[in-house]
């Protein structure tokens, strides 16, 4: 049956509709969206400023702060993706100290406020609960404080501090060689906090002491709370140590060196280690005088930007940062920084292969990850610090060793109680 | 001692009101606040600040029972329920607390160096500042245990708790008693603290944890007795220090609630009630 005329150019016309609708629709569907450039980049971090943990994370919020603004009046972070500099936006939450609420934080973080950078707070216990959700959604995460196993567990997206072997952690190592090449230091007494970051300090300094061919005279642990430290250091005190280590936090290490001197036990080196704020020295007053610490920055460090960034947040804040994890957090920031421009982009996993690939130089020195996530630096990078003078007469926390970054000479022996 | 003061400021208020003041723990480190910032802006002597800061905690108390506890007193249909009310009140309280010395003051730990030098007692060396803990608090009990045995107010106090009705009945006024109770164990909450100031870093987050160690010792010596808060108190440090010294301060805590399980499984009431 012959198709009349009108009919044939009907069937013309619909048949050419068709293939354009054809043509448009596959245009749309093989053509890649163009991309979209966000407005902003996205940081998160679930802080415990409240509950036990509180001390120490406060100076990493405001650190983070601060290198956030330094860098938005920049105008931001440049990725080559977009091809332009993109401010950061920094969200953040309290998490109480508590390691359940801390996880549901964070899922908020990657799932509601779609954070392109996960930050971490200051406990290893707590980021050690985060991780696996970081490792999930494929975020990279700098832990400030790691916990033994952490490192052990296979993590791609985990970085952190260096030091961890199996159980224990090094980095009280540089108290060892300045022991053992500018004292006559023959024994030690230990005391440590039974937490995610005194016990593996713990085994860490009783394989340091045996390493170096020091005797461990005495060596108890004590659970976080514990607010008498006498019947331990009356213990100690007969023994007559010549060095006595504190793996403590800083109320816990107030407390035992006022007791210390309440019973004039004084040591030949007194080490404070995990002392992390200003407000520890100015609590200790008179009696900080000669009192060691390990410390990762503070204005004495020999790392580029250590005193400005003092000056800039003594500004800002009215007070001094601690040595240690308030200089830690600014170089994690540092590190982000670096990898955010070399990276170009905000993809977690061009993100975890570069920050695996480069070495950024920080105010706590080199920082470099090897495959497991841990810096290949940090032993080296850390610093022996020593309390000269009074803190409110101008005192200062010198750098004492290794001896190519002193700031003084170390004072040995100690000096009594005054 | 700042536990037997802040268990005996919980005693006095549960013994006469029938609150158990979960916010102790966070009133007592307005105290200290108090003397810091005492301290810090006028140079007051941390010694002399607790005649400033006990009067201070007296109204304070006085406030807080006039605005969170009196219509709960006449309004509660039944004990039970005002136990659990004024719990979750006190507890609310103490956050709100908390949160408000976070806004003004920050979340930074605080401290000041205080009388830091010893002295020989009997071979033994005390630093001055625990002696001053020792004598203030000592007086601070003294105090405590004179006023409600021997003065009017304080015999009154204890015929209103006894029987409210009859006491309102005889011309005392138990409604403004009420208030002056609260006001007197928030009153040892700020000399404890003033005290924990001290000798002891503080930060907003502090008191909650004072607060649960103050309601572990007085069910250890017993609701409302001040007697029993002393004795609780004093009894819990010793185990904990005896444990520390032959065994090791982890075994401490351990021991110290395992007796206090014991004591309450055979005693609930506790000690002294």
């Amino acid at each position: 049956m012959a198709l009349s005329k009108s009919m044939k150019l009907i069937v013309s016309v619909c048949i050419i509709a068709l293939l354009v609708i054809v043509a448009v629709y596959s245009y749309y569907l093989y053509t890649p969206p163009s991309t979209e450039v966000p407005e902003e980049i996205k940081m998160g971090a679930a802080l415990s400023l409240t509950g036990k943990y509180a001390i120490n994370n406060i100076e990493l919020l405001r650190m983070y702060k601060m290198w956030i603004d330094e860098k938005n009046e920049e105008g931001g972070i440049y990725l080559s993706e977009y091809d332009k500099k993109l401010p950061i936006k920094f969200i953040y939450y309290d998490d109480q100290s508590d390691v359940e609420r801390s996880i549901r934080l964070v899922k908020k973080l990657i799932s509601e406020d779609n954070v392109d950078v996960v930050l971490s707070g200051w406990a290893g216990a707590i980021s050690n609960a985060i991780m696996p959700i970081c490792e999930d959604a494929k975020k990279p995460i700098m832990v400030i404080s790691g916990t033994a196993d952490m490192f052990q567990q296979g993590y791609e997206y985990l970085f952190g501090p260096g030091g961890w072997e199996d159980d224990y952690s090094l980095r009280a190592y540089p108290l060892f060689p300045f022991l053992k090449n500018a004292t006559d230091v023959e024994t030690i007494a230990m005391l440590s906090i039974e937490s995610a970051y005194g016990i593996p300090m713990r085994k860490g300094v009783q394989v340091l002491a045996q390493t170096f061919g020091f005797e461990l005279v005495f060596d108890e642990s004590y659970p976080m709370g514990t607010e008498n430290f006498m019947p331990l250091l009356v213990k100690i005190e007969p023994l007559q140590p010549d060095c006595i280590i504190t793996m403590s936090h800083d109320p816990d290490a107030l407390l035992i060196a006022r007791q210390c001197k309440e019973i004039e036990f004084n040591p030949k080196v007194y080490f404070a280690g995990g002392v992390n704020v200003w407000a520890f020295w100015t609590s200790l007053g008179s009696l900080s005088q000669d009192v060691t610490a390990y410390v990762w920055g503070g204005p004495t460090a020999q790392w580029p930007h250590c005193q400005e960034i003092f000056n800039n947040y003594t500004l800002l804040y009215g007070e001094r940062p601690g040595p240690s994890n308030a200089y830690s957090a600014y170089a994690k920031m540092q590190f982000w920084g670096a990898a955010l421009e070399e990276a170009g982009t905000l993809d977690g996993e061009k993100l975890c292969e570069v920050i695996h690939r480069i070495e950024v130089m920080t105010v706590t020195g080199p920082i470099e990850y090897d495959e497991t996530g841990q810096n290949i630096n940090d032993i080296e990078n850390s610093l022996l610090g020593q309390f000269h003078g009074i803190p409110a007469e101008g005192g200062e926390e010198e750098i004492i060793w290794p001896p190519e970054s002193a700031s003084a000479e170390p004072h040995y022996p100690k000096c009594p109680w005054p | 001692m700042f536990y037997s003061l802040i268990a005996t400021g919980m005693n006095v208020i549960f013994g006469m009101l029938d609150v158990i003041n979960i916010a102790q723990g966070s009133l007592m480190i307005l105290g200290a606040y108090t003397t810091y910032w005492l301290l810090v802006l006028f140079n007051v002597n941390p010694a002399l600040s607790i005649f400033i800061s006990a009067p201070l905690g007296f109204f304070v108390g006085i406030f807080v029972e006039k605005i969170l506890i009196s219509d709960l007193i006449k309004s509660a249909k039944s004990r039970e329920i005002f136990l659990s009310s004024t719990m979750l009140i006190t507890f609310g309280f103490s956050i709100f607390i908390d949160s408000m010395e976070m806004n003004f003051w920050k979340r930074d730990p605080r401290s000041y160096q205080f009388l830091t030098s010893t002295v020989q007692f009997f071979g033994a060396s005390f630093m001055i500042v625990r002696l001053v803990v020792l004598m203030v608090s000592v007086i601070a009990l003294v105090t405590m245990f004179y006023f409600f045995r021997k003065t009017y107010f304080g015999k009154a106090m204890r015929a209103a708790s006894s029987d409210r009705k009859a006491a309102m009945l005889v011309g005392i006024p138990a409604d403004k008693l009420d208030a002056i109770t609260f006001g007197i164990g928030t009153a040892l909450s700020f000399i404890a603290g003033s005290l924990f100031s001290m000798t002891s870093m503080f930060s907003p987050n502090s008191g909650f944890d004072l607060s649960i160690k103050g309601l572990c010792i007085i069910m250890l010596g017993g609701l409302g007795s001040i007697k029993g808060g002393v004795v609780g108190a004093t009894i819990l440090a010793f185990v904990e220090v005896t444990a520390s010294f032959f065994i090791s301060p982890i075994w401490g805590i351990v021991i110290s609630y395992v007796i206090l399980l014991i004591l309450l499984l055979t005693k609930p009431s506790g000690l002294f009630t």
